[in-house]
């Protein structure tokens, strides 16, 4: 385990695991899920430093999810297929993020993060953004 | 006519049909409604025109639980503690005035339908602005129309837009002063301290109020009906000095002087952070006081009937301003900016261009609860009565509900689209210190009820087994709601007021 996964397994400050890092879709392309538009997604992001934080505070607390490379984005690429997403320009998929965090708040999947409330599909790509970035560079 | 109490021999008795003891915004407005009656009134006010330090002591007191200076809480000279209002008005809500069953003890008499006429002439006396009534403070499409801006327009029902009036404030002991004064069937006796209503042997009449001064003096008036208008906590501690014939206190024969005290939870600071996409997604109208045709309007967001309703929740109502960036907070156009990671979670869902931090502060409603109470402490004032000693201890459930009501405030934001919600007050295993504020509202120490097991005074106001002593202000209020209590202490007393008009005093002695 490289020392960034550690860092987010224990909860630890996003600061020090986004400057190792960097930023990249890279790595997620690469863990099978780009069919669904996972890259596309992180680009709606356009701060992935501040996003990262978040997702790393949050991963803190889910250690289910931050202990894989490939279960989150499982789970967000399962949910953008429900939802019908099929591969579409940028705006198509910001629609669709609007109405996937919409929906969260509807019917109350709202997470807790240092106090914000967010709904659940922001936190998941705050996650996506965390683990695109504490990638292990040796990998790249 | 004023008198100085302090000039009137010892030994006098004085008779009249009417007392009235307090001059606050109870006393006053009860007095102000007796004038041109053929009755004869008495006001009986313990401080003077202005604050004296001597008479103010007199207010001084113990507290138990939550350290509260109770001197410093409500102000004694004629105006009473209208001397510090902040002047905000509204009034109680038709679920207020409701028997809930998730809020014990809840349930008054009366409804709010009773209410309304009497709330739009509480609002001339609090000098509201004209030809607004009860409606107004609801009536979100009419203020929008008059310029306030449009409600927030929330995806949910959980939250609504609703109004406080303002009065200026109104001061009242000034603004009635001279009306008072020159009303030929009213003697307004200052400097004068009732240290006991007394009753028959029997406890059924007040016979006569035993007055004293801070030089010595002692007389007595006699009243064929009596009015106590001293506030929330000191009409509680005036039934229980006067024990002389009833050793538990005056009206107290089913312990319930001085229970279920209540006060607004003013949490210090704010109880969330609202990031929105856009500072002009919030009006103007709810950052502070707009005045609009002559009347000093701001919007709130209070939890809606329905939502009360179904999450068994108790009220609220959240007041939002914008917040200053760190060390320009005097500085009205720097904004606070939110921090960049949820200015783009809110991108996701809106196009606003920027992110912009409001403040979210709150007052709770209160649960009546039996052990928060007035008592008498052992430790006597310059008069030698016994202080008053306040037990308050705001309770767990009381600090839950207000927690998930925050939760549901960031959920009504979410839900809208262009607003994210930080929450700082979250549940907690107990309150902590810094978590408790107040308003100086004091209610529920004489509480209203038609069962004499339930309440010290009657729907009428009239205390329970005495057939000519009445009760003003908010200590007959059941539950407190989630506003500031004048404006239906105000309400109640004009109701009083109509009902002692209509008691026919011809044989009474």
């Amino acid at each position: 385990m490289d020392i960034a996964r550690r860092e987010i397994l224990a909860g630890a400050a996003a600061m020090a695991v986004v400057a190792f890092a960097g930023v990249s879709g890279g790595f997620l392309l690469r863990s099978g899920f780009d069919r669904a538009g996972i890259a596309d997604l992180l680009a709606l992001l356009p701060d992935k430093h501040a996003a990262a934080r978040i997702g790393a505070a949050w991963l803190g607390r889910h250690n289910e999810l931050a202990s894989s490379w490939d279960t989150l984005p499982r789970l967000v690429a399962e949910r953008l297929a429900k939802s019908g997403w099929r591969g579409g320009d940028i705006d198509a998929l910001r629609a669709l993020v609007a109405s996937l965090v919409r929906t969260d708040f509807e019917t109350g999947a709202i997470e807790d993060v240092d106090g914000w409330r967010i709904s659940r599909f922001q936190a998941e790509l705050c996650g996506l953004a965390c683990l695109d970035a504490s990638r292990p560079k040796a990998r790249g | 006519m004023f008198v100085d109490g302090r000039q009137v021999p010892s030994g006098t008795v004085l008779e009249t049909d009417i007392a009235i003891i307090g001059a606050g915004a109870a006393g006053i407005t009860l007095a102000r409604e007796l004038i041109g009656d053929s009755r004869r009134v008495m006001l009986i006010e313990s401080g003077g025109f202005d604050l004296d330090t001597d008479t103010q002591a007199l207010y001084e007191g113990e507290s138990q639980g939550v350290d509260y200076a109770l001197d410093a809480a409500r102000l004694r000279y004629f105006g009473g503690s209208t001397n510090h209002w902040g002047g905000f008005c509204r009034p109680l809500a038709e679920i207020d005035f409701e028997t809930r069953d998730w809020v014990p003890h809840s349930g008054w008499p009366l409804s709010r339908a009773d209410l309304d006429p009497y709330y739009t002439r509480a609002q001339a006396v609090c000098q509201l602005g004209r030809d607004l009534t009860a409606a107004d403070f609801d009536d979100t499409a009419a203020w929008a129309k008059r310029g306030l801006g449009a409600p927030l327009p929330f995806a949910d029902d959980a939250f609504v837009t609703r109004f406080f009036i303002y009065s200026a404030p109104l001061r009242f002991g000034e603004a009635y002063r001279d009306e008072v004064g020159r009303a030929p069937n009213i003697v307004t006796y200052l400097n004068s301290n009732v240290l006991e209503i007394v009753p028959d042997a029997m406890a059924r009449q007040v016979e006569l109020l035993r007055i004293g001064t801070l030089g010595g003096h002692t007389f007595d008036i006699r009243p064929k009906i009596c009015v106590l208008a001293c506030g929330g906590i000191e009409n509680a501690r005036l039934l229980l000095l006067s024990s002389s014939v009833q050793p538990a206190g005056l009206g107290n024969g089913n312990d319930l002087v001085g229970r279920f005290f209540m006060e607004h939870v003013h949490v210090p600071g704010q109880i969330a952070l609202i990031a929105m996409d856009d500072k002009a997604a919030i009006p103007a109208g709810y950052n502070e006081p707009k005045e609009i045709n002559g009347a000093l309007v701001r919007a709130i967001l209070m939890p809606s009937d329905a939502y009360l309703r179904r999450e068994k929740r108790l009220g609220l109502n959240i007041a939002i301003y914008p917040m200053r960036a760190p060390g320009a907070e005097g500085t009205p156009e720097a904004e606070r900016p939110s921090e960049a990671g949820i200015a783009q979670l809110l991108q996701l869902q809106s196009a606003g261009a920027s992110a912009t931090i409001f403040g979210a502060s709150c007052a709770a409603e209160p649960i009546p609860t039996p052990g928060n109470r007035v008592l008498l402490a052992a430790s006597r004032d310059a008069l030698g009565q016994n202080r008053a000693k306040l037990v308050w201890r705001p309770t767990i459930e009381e600090h839950r509900d207000l927690a998930r009501n925050v939760d549901a405030l960031g959920q009504s934001f979410g839900r809208w689209g262009r607003g994210l919600v930080k929450a700082l007050f979250t549940e907690k295993p107990a309150w902590g210190e810094d978590e408790i504020g107040w308003g100086n509202h004091h209610v529920g120490t004489t509480r209203m009820a038609i069962d004499p097991k339930q309440g010290v005074v009657d729907a009428d106001a009239r205390v329970h087994g005495l057939g000519n002593l009445y009760v003003a202000g908010s200590s007959v209020f059941p539950t407190g709601g989630p506003v500031n209590p004048t404006l239906t202490i105000v309400a109640l007393t004009l109701r009083l007021a109509d009902h002692i008009k209509s008691i026919n005093l011809t044989g009474r002695v």
